[in-house]
């Protein structure tokens, strides 16, 4: 069982963004430090730069910049600093020497998108299946290993394992340490740690949308192989495998109805 | 094609339910149990709210339309299987804005949503031929 915290809206109820001024600033961003707009989490600009006098100034070059959602604009720190992500609810109190940190939310922030992708070997038609795991530095090698050698014994030819990856090592250390399968044909797409497994399996939807493969299994990884994850991927490969050119329903016998 | 009919699957086992003090939902429920819900929060932490909320405003403006909430069941934990035929009922576009709603940071309530609507996101967009459960 998950615990989520959630609210269930009253019919007709509406439901706004903060998006006055608010006291305090998001965090300490390093003094400098520009930000990288279209991939970055934070960045700091200087009052009196391109503009920025005051906090409408301030808001201008968020709304310029990627990936910024808030600002925190202080005139005596001279400073405009951006976010991607915010509690606005819980600001950090501003310093004695600049009490008029002042917070707003801007805009939403812009997705950053994917930028490498790696394979072993050379480039191939698609595979008749993918599995399709989304791996974060949490993620253990010896997890990554189990789910290659489930695909590795695949009795059908063609099975390809594809990492869409947030480790900052990136796709090509990880693939030369990681002694996979030798037959298992491996790909490897690096992306930000954001969106979860779900903006993992976006990216790589996007990324491979003209090249995809019949079959598509898609598994979220964590730190250990919570939620039966692992079993649950061995079931859907199996289905295929016992009927490997057409996809096939659960069997009566084995009906999803009848574990629900 | 000839993985056109193929379904769609989460291999959700029981018991797996989503549980606050506010609603509950078990897998294999329907997504429209969810119209009125909202994520505020995951592991302790707050979550990016997503735009629209909640989670029926944000379906139909990202993902489809009353049908196919309707006819579409709850996925959990990030496992599914689906095929190319499936996947191309959509254009690329269509992932593609998904995932910016998405990847806008690491806790976002989009991304729980699209988890919970993983059937109707990547099990193809007509509920005729929608998630294998949803008959």
């Amino acid at each position: 069982m998950r615990a989520y915290g959630t609210t269930i809206d009253a019919p007709g109820e509406r439901h706004e963004h903060i998006d006055g001024p608010a006291k305090g600033l998001c965090a300490v961003t390093e003094e400098e430090v520009v930000g990288d707009c279209l991939r970055g989490e934070s960045g700091t600009r200087h009052v009196g730069e391109g503009g920025i006098t005051n906090l409408a100034g301030c808001r201008q070059m968020c709304l310029a910049c990627v990936r910024c959602s808030f600002v925190s604009f202080s005139v005596l720190n001279a400073d405009c600093s951006w976010y991607s992500l915010c509690d606005i609810n819980n600001l950090q109190p501003p310093p004695n020497t600049a009490p008029d940190y002042l917070t707003v939310y801007v805009k939403a922030p812009g997705a950053v998108r994917p930028n490498v992708e790696v394979h072993l070997g050379a480039q191939q038609q698609p595979p008749s299946l993918s599995l399709v795991l989304a791996d974060s530095d949490a993620t253990p090698i010896s997890l990554l290993l189990e789910h290659a050698r489930l695909v590795a014994n695949y009795n059908v030819s063609g099975a390809a394992l594809d990492l869409s990856t947030s480790r900052s090592e990136g796709c090509k250390p990880l693939l030369s340490r990681v002694e996979f399968p030798a037959s298992l044909r491996v790909g490897c797409m690096q992306r930000p740690n954001v969106g979860r497994e779900a903006g993992a399996a976006l990216d790589w939807l996007t990324q491979h949308y003209d090249s995809l493969p019949q079959t598509l299994v898609f598994a979220a990884c964590g730190r250990r192989d919570n939620y039966n994850r692992l079993a649950r991927v061995h079931r859907l490969l199996l289905e295929v495998e016992s009927s490997p050119h057409q996809l096939h329903p659960f069997p009566r016998a084995f009906s999803r109805r009848a574990l629900l | 094609m000839q993985d056109e009919a193929s379904p769609f699957d989460c291999a959700s086992q029981p018991p797996e339910v989503v549980s606050t003090p506010t609603w509950l939902v078990q897998t294999g429920s329907r997504l429209s149990r969810l119209r009125r819900a909202r994520v505020d929060w995951w592991a302790g932490r707050y979550l990016l709210p997503a735009s629209p909320r909640p989670f029926g405003r944000w379906f139909a403006a990202h993902v489809g339309d009353g049908r196919l909430l309707n006819a579409t069941t709850v996925c959990l934990n990030g496992v599914w299987r689906t095929s190319r035929s499936r996947i191309l009922q959509r254009p690329k576009a269509y992932y593609r804005h998904l995932a910016e709603q998405t990847n806008v940071g690491n806790l976002v309530e989009a991304a729980q949503y699209t988890e919970f609507a993983a059937g109707a996101i990547f099990g193809g967009g007509d509920p005729e031929v929608g998630p294998a459960e949803s008959a």
